[in-house]
C-alpha cells in the first residue's frame, strides 16, 4: 500500500508543483535592452561545434560521446552526429523544419529518442521562435523573459545579476522541464560561447548532460 | 689513408654482403600470403606504438583528431588509450572490455553504454590481427592485396551498414601496422596512423588490468 502511495505521490508531485516564476514588470525603456540580452546568449549565423557530452542517464553509470553540429541560427535548420570518443557514429540527422534520420544505432534508435534529441538541440542553440511575452525582474533580482511556445508551454531565459545566465522550459502545466545553464561564469571558449554547459532533464527519467566545447569554427555560406 | 680508406671500402662491402639476404627477405616480403603473415606475426610477444585518428565526416571541414597510445601483449591482451583531446582507455584483458574517462580533476571513472560492445567487437579484431590472423574472423571476407594491404569486408549485410570495411596498411617491417582505416560509408571513416613501434619489449600485466 506504502509503496502505491508513493507512486502516486511521484507521480502528481510534478502536476501539483508546477508553477511559474513570478516576474516583477519594471519600465519600458529599461526592458527593451535587456531583453535584446535574452537573444544574446545564443549563438548567431553559422557554427560547426564539437562537444565531449558527459550523459548522466537515470539509470546506469556516466557515458561519454562527441557530438558535432552545424547550426544555422537563422534557417533554425542543423545537422549533427554523435559518436564514441573512438570514432563510431551512433547517431546522425538533419534538421530543416523535418528531422531526417541518417543513421541511429541501439540504444539510440529507440523511438521518441530523435524527437528527444531534436528539442534539446533547439533548446541548447536556437533563440525563441515566438516574441516574449513578458519581461521583468524575479524575487531574486534575476532579468527573465518569458517565450510561448508551440506546446502552449513557456521557455524563459533568466539574467543573473552576476552575468549567470539559464533557460529554464516548462511544460503546458508549468511543469520545469529542462534547465540549461554554463557550469561557470568566466569559462568562455575563444569565440565567446561558454566552455562548459550542462542540461538538466527533471523528473521521472531525467537525465543531465554536460557539454565541453572542444571546438568552434563560424562556418561562411 | 689509401689504406684507411680500401679498408672502409672492404668493411661495406662484407657489410652489404651480409645485408642482401635480409634485404631480399624484406623485398620478398611479409605479406604474400596469410600464412607469411601468421608466421611473422607469430614472433611478435607485444607492441606499443603511438597512433594519431582522423575522423572524416562530410559534416566536417577538417579532420576531428585524436591521439594516443596502445599496447598489445599477446595473447589477447589491449590497452587502447587517447590522450587528446579527451582522456579515454579501454582496456581488455581476460576477454573483459573496459572503459574509462578522465572526468578531469577527480581523474578517471569507468563507463559503459552505447558502443562499448561493438568497441569490444573491434578490439577483439585488433588482436587478432597483432597475432597475424586477419583472415580468421567469420565475419569478415578478408583480401589481401598487394602492397601489403589487407581488405576486410563484413559479410553481414546488417554489419555493412555499419561498418563498410576496414583497409589495413602494414608496414615494411614484419609484425607492424602503418594504419587501419575503417569505413562507415566513402566520406565518413576512420584512419588511425601508427608511429614509434616498439615490438617484443617487456609490458608489466597490470598496464591491461589497473587505471590510473
Amino acid at each position: 500500500m506504502k509503496v502505491v502511495h508513493l507512486i502516486l505521490f511521484l507521480a502528481l508531485m510534478p502536476v501539483a508543483c508546477g508553477h511559474l516564476p513570478e516576474i516583477r514588470t519594471v519600465d519600458n525603456s529599461t526592458a527593451v535592452g535587456r531583453t535584446a540580452g535574452c537573444a544574446d546568449i545564443f549563438p548567431r549565423g553559422q557554427w560547426q561545434l564539437v562537444h565531449a557530452i558527459e550523459i548522466f542517464p537515470p539509470v546506469g553509470s556516466k557515458q561519454t560521446l562527441l557530438g558535432i553540429i552545424q547550426i544555422s541560427s537563422e534557417q533554425r535548420t542543423f545537422h549533427c552526429v554523435l559518436m564514441t570518443i573512438e570514432g563510431l557514429v551512433l547517431f546522425e540527422a538533419d534538421f530543416d523544419g523535418a528531422i531526417t534520420i541518417q543513421r541511429a544505432l541501439p540504444p539510440l534508435d529507440m523511438p521518441g529518442m530523435a524527437e528527444g534529441m531534436l528539442e534539446d538541440i533547439s533548446l541548447l542553440f536556437f533563440a525563441p521562435e515566438e516574441p516574449c511575452v513578458a519581461t521583468g525582474l524575479s524575487k531574486e533580482a534575476a532579468w527573465i523573459c518569458r517565450y510561448p511556445s508551440i506546446d502552449q508551454g513557456y521557455q524563459d531565459i533568466i539574467l543573473q545579476p552576476d552575468g549567470r545566465w539559464e533557460i529554464r522550459r516548462y511544460s503546458q502545466s508549468h511543469r520545469l522541464m529542462r534547465t540549461i545553464a554554463p557550469m561557470a561564469k568566466e569559462d568562455l571558449h575563444a569565440d565567446g560561447l561558454p566552455s562548459r554547459v550542462e542540461l538538466t532533464a527533471h523528473g521521472l527519467g531525467g537525465y543531465r548532460l554536460r557539454m565541453s566545447l572542444m571546438e568552434a569554427a563560424s562556418v561562411g555560406r | 689513408m689509401l689504406c684507411f680508406i680500401v679498408a672502409t671500402m672492404r668493411i661495406k662491402t662484407a657489410k652489404i654482403r651480409w645485408l642482401m639476404p635480409a634485404l631480399a627477405l624484406l623485398c620478398v616480403g611479409w605479406a604474400d600470403s596469410w600464412d607469411q603473415l601468421k608466421t611473422m606475426a607469430g614472433t611478435v610477444t607485444s607492441v606499443q606504438a603511438e597512433f594519431v585518428q582522423e575522423k572524416h565526416l562530410p559534416i566536417l571541414a577538417k579532420p576531428l583528431v585524436s591521439k594516443g597510445v596502445f599496447y598489445y601483449q599477446a595473447p589477447r591482451s589491449l590497452r587502447w588509450e587517447y590522450r587528446w583531446p579527451v582522456q579515454s582507455i579501454l582496456a581488455m584483458h581476460d576477454s573483459r572490455v573496459r572503459r574509462f574517462v578522465s572526468t578531469g580533476a577527480s581523474g578517471f571513472s569507468e563507463e559503459s553504454g552505447a558502443g562499448l560492445e561493438a568497441m569490444q567487437v573491434v578490439l577483439e579484431e585488433i588482436t587478432q590481427w597483432l597475432a597475424g590472423r586477419f583472415d580468421d574472423n567469420p565475419m569478415f571476407q578478408a583480401h589481401l592485396e598487394p602492397g601489403r594491404c589487407i581488405v576486410l569486408v563484413p559479410k553481414d549485410d546488417a554489419f555493412r551498414k555499419v561498418i563498410q570495411r576496414i583497409v589495413l596498411n602494414l608496414a615494411q617491417q614484419p609484425g607492424v601496422m602503418q594504419s587501419v582505416t575503417i569505413y562507415e560509408s566513402e566520406d565518413a571513416f576512420t584512419q588511425m596512423t601508427f608511429s614509434n613501434t616498439v615490438l617484443n619489449a617487456t609490458i608489466d600485466d597490470s598496464l591491461f588490468q589497473r587505471i590510473p
